[in-house]
């Protein structure tokens, strides 16, 4: 037995019982308060967050949620490694995903933020964070940052999948994974094992990979549709174009500028979009980028001329579906999906429901390691069928089903965290890298005459 | 052609799907005493310490019956009517059959302490229904003696333990589990074991069993040792007392005799597997295996028969494994050991190279026999029992097997590989 599991279904907090719903309520309302504020369909609903980041002196309601979530991460990882640090694969793996949280999922972006420069996020790149391949995205940041952005997405973490399996990144890098494996593990074994939800996981996680690609794909197009505009475009159109442009480049200096700088600035801003567009179309869209400056919030008024920037230009069929595809997929996927259902549900129905129904990056991750050498090692004729494996699983994976019928475990969906094997009593399990050298002997069909 | 089976446990279930893959159209029923579902026996205590549910240790799912269209009876087999083609069942009557399957297992060992059995108190953990009991009665704070020294005993003391029971461990024999650990094996194991804060008492005998406020047992001449509740852990047998009288003939040890190939018991058309069936082992003895492998190969072996194919059910070279607390164990081949001897050794060199971990609860034990390794034991480590296996049939020597050691490690990733120290003890012997 696995001392830290002693009684884990006669505890209600880990059996859906009257605790574990509560918690299940106050993460998803958490969540709620987060996201909505913000979002496209309620952008006027109540910010509570943001006047508690100010009175601790955080740039912004997200460091806030950051620094809860790396204290979440510190504390179930204690936690964690109290239940499950007799195993060094564990030790290590726990150690390492809470310290990228901290500095990469953290440290890193707050002191570029506090320095006044953009927030990067190093750790998170497409398609998970899916902007990091916009080109809007990628032309505001730095040269180094957005090479490492493309390198590390479209090759560098393909690569380590097939290589190591998924788990380099879902395991050991993933903020998402890493809540899970150390804030959530006490929920993982929560996972549904039917077949039925293996069918709608195939659907949905997939479903969401497509939409990723459908969105950046738009964006890329439209991206290179405008930057052509900016050469072929003359007359009014190109005049939009141009005013777009000098305004996100307006937009990247404004946070260095001191709090007396910014009105007159505004007022420069004002004059050069009224020269260009109608009076009619001014007045709303200004007055934003007014009260920030006004308000003397540099961060504030640069968002506020980035939206102009996009807002001025010229609107083609291909930007407004890019626009849209964009913003729903920020609120259904990004805020509610990943957020609200993701975190909120691990009380309920454990801790992957991200990562296995809905994360993109998983997805393409696991179809790279369906042909790589990521494997979980059967021992043949060795399983007792007790089931441990397959209760543990966070991913819902029958791992027992595999062990019995003496077959390897290649999964596109296993997240390589390794619990299967620590929790099988008999030692039939093993994760390795190591190339595949066939099909072993079966053990029981020979003897030896001693 | 209707097939019965008695018993729905690995044996049982196994043998039916063979039947089913082989013929789609024929009748098949499961009878069962003890549950609706196949569960895994091995996994009853995680149930018992809420690490699983019962229905997690269901090792197919539940649209198994109907998608193989197995019929289900939970009733209690009472007797066979060889002649008459037909079980006996102790509540709706009797059920007829073509062939029949027993695959019904073993009970607990019954301790032979006079008065053991006269009041409540004394337990045992073998089937779902010795399971219930000891769960109901087994409470935080009670004293327990656990009696016997094999994997139930150690099993038992684990979960009592872990529910905040005081356990005592009685073994008899000199260490704990000698058939299959070494004394210095079993140093290791009572160690552990201890430090989890279980009083560990090997060669002491229980010699009486008292009653009155709580249960007093002797231990040995003279030593008294209270206590709440004792668990009977001192073996199995067959589940064979209901085929006394019938014709399906037993063995002394109350096995069903079946013929070596296991394609028949002594009456035609009824087959046996799994515990309650008296095989011939891989060292030419005749006795039943009581291990989880064997039942599920032996069943399949069986279904095969049943259907009518020639069968040559034929053990494989031993092997197996356990977990004392922690501590996970794995043998492969012939592993002799000091004393008591579990087989005579054949006629040749043999050497025992035996090595403690120098900084961790593990050890291993490799076999040779004329330079050649036949067997393995460890303590701690995981190993790979399909190489072990691989290099016993290879016929490879003690130095080739050093060489090579850590090709067949099983160890999570991250561990520095088992040392080969020169400090091993090597010993030799005719």
């Amino acid at each position: 037995m696995q001392a830290g599991l002693l009684d884990t279904w006669k505890r209600p907090s880990r059996a859906r019982g009257a605790t574990a719903w509560g918690a299940a309520g106050i993460l998803t309302s958490f969540y709620l308060l987060l996201y909505l504020p913000e979002s496209m369909f309620t952008p006027n609903f109540p910010d509570v967050l943001s006047p508690v980041a100010e009175a601790l002196h955080l740039p912004s309601k997200w460091f806030l949620y950051g620094l809860l979530y790396s204290i979440a991460m510190v504390v179930g990882g204690f936690f964690m490694l109290r239940k499950h640090g007799n195993s060094r694969y564990h030790r290590i793996r726990t150690v390492t995903v809470v310290t990228v949280q901290i500095v990469l999922g953290f440290s890193l972006p707050l002191a570029l933020s506090i320095a006044g420069k953009p927030e990067l996020y190093l750790s998170y790149v497409w398609p998970l964070s899916y902007d990091k391949l916009f080109p809007d995205t990628l032309a505001a940041m730095p040269a180094a940052a957005a090479l490492w952005f493309i390198f590390a997405s479209l090759v560098l973490f393909p690569a380590l999948a097939w290589r190591y399996g998924k788990r380099f990144y879902c395991s050991w890098v993933c903020g998402c994974g890493g809540l899970a494996e150390t804030f959530g593990d006490g929920w993982r074994h929560l996972s549904d094992k039917s077949t039925k939800a293996w069918r709608f996981e195939q659907w949905s996680v997939h479903g969401v990979l497509v939409l990723v690609l459908v969105m950046t794909g738009l964006v890329i197009a439209d991206g290179i549709s405008r930057s052509g505009m900016v050469v072929a475009a003359g007359g009014a159109e190109g005049e939009r174009v141009a005013l777009s442009a000098r305004l996100a480049q307006e937009a990247t200096s404004l946070t260095e500028l001191s709090v007396a700088e910014l009105a007159p600035r505004a007022e420069g801003i004002r004059r050069d979009v009224e020269a260009t567009l109608p009076p009619t179309w001014v007045i709303d869209k200004l007055a934003p980028v007014e009260v920030a400056a006004t308000a003397g919030d540099a961060v504030a008024m640069a968002s506020a001329v980035k939206d102009l920037a996009y807002g001025v230009m010229p609107g083609s069929p291909l930007g407004r579906a890019a626009g849209t595809v964009k913003g729903l997929y920020a609120f259904f996927i990004g805020a509610l999906f990943s957020g609200v259902a993701g975190v909120g549900l691990y009380p309920l129905m454990g801790t992957r429901v991200w990562c296995r129904f809905g994360c993109p990056m998983a997805a393409i991750l696991g179809l790279v390691q369906k042909l790589g050498r990521f494997r979980i090692a059967v021992k043949k004729d060795m399983c007792i069928s007790c089931g441990n494996c397959s209760a543990y699983c966070e991913m819902g994976i029958d791992v027992r089903a595999y062990a019995m019928a003496n077959l390897d475990i290649r999964r596109a969906s296993c997240v390589g965290c390794g619990m299967c094997a620590h929790v099988c009593p008999r030692g039939v399990l093993r994760l390795t890298n190591e190339a595949d050298v066939g099909p072993g002997e079966r053990v029981g069909e020979w003897v030896v005459e001693i | 052609m209707h097939h019965v089976i008695v018993g729905n446990s690995i044996a049982g279930i196994e043998a039916a799907l063979v039947i089913r893959r082989r013929d789609e159209s024929a009748r098949i029923t499961l009878v069962s005493a003890e549950s609706d579902h196949p569960f895994a026996r091995t996994a009853m205590m995680y149930v018992f310490c809420g690490q699983l549910r019962q229905a997690d240790t269901e090792f197919y799912d539940r649209g198994l019956y109907e998608r193989m269209r197995f019929e289900r009876v939970r009733d209690r087999v009472v007797g066979v009517d060889c002649a008459g083609r037909r079980v006996l069942l102790e509540r709706v009557g009797a059920l007829g059959y073509d062939r029949l399957l027993l695959a019904i297992g073993s009970a607990a060992r019954r301790l032979t302490l006079a008065g053991a059995y006269d009041g409540p108190g004394v337990f045992h953990y073998v089937s779902l229904q010795d399971h219930v009991a000891l769960d109901v009665a087994a409470k935080a704070g009670l004293r327990a003696a656990v009696i016997g020294g094999g994997l139930i005993g150690v099993e038992v003391a684990e979960i009592l333990h872990a529910r905040g029971l005081r356990v005592h461990w009685l073994v008899r024999d000199a260490w704990t589990w000698p058939v299959a650990l070494d004394r210095d094996e079993a140093a290791i194991v009572e160690a552990h074991v201890r430090d989890h804060g279980v009083d560990v008492r090997a060669a002491t005998e229980v010699t009486r069993l008292d009653r009155g406020s709580a249960l007093k047992l002797t231990l040995g001449v003279e030593e008294p040792l209270e206590v709440d509740l004792v668990v009977g852990a001192v073996g199995v047998v067959p589940n064979t007392r209901f085929l006394v009288g019938s014709d399906v003939a037993l063995s002394v040890d109350g096995g069903v005799e079946t013929r070596a190939d296991l394609s028949s018991t002594s009456v035609p058309d009824v087959y046996a597997a799994g515990d309650c069936a008296t095989v011939t082992w891989a060292d030419g003895s005749r006795r039943p295996e009581t291990l989880w492998y064997t039942a599920r190969d032996q069943g399949r072996a069986a279904g095969a028969a049943m259907v009518g194919d020639s069968v040559n059910y034929r053990r494989s070279t031993w092997y197996n494994s356990a977990k004392f607390f922690d501590l996970e164990y794995t043998t492969a081949g012939y592993v002799p050991l000091a004393e008591p001897a579990r087989r005579d050794p054949t006629p040749g060199h043999w050497q025992t190279w035996f090595q403690q971990h120098p900084n961790e609860a593990a050890s291993l034990r490799i076999v040779a026999k004329d330079d050649r390794v036949v067997g393995f034991n460890a303590l701690g480590r995981r190993w790979s029992t399909e190489v072990w296996l691989r290099w016993i049939h290879e016929r490879r020597t003690l130095a080739w097997v050093h060489h090579h050691l850590a090709e067949s490690s099983f160890d999570e990733e991250f561990i520095e590989p088992f040392p080969v120290l020169p400090s091993a003890i090597l010993h030799e012997g005719a």
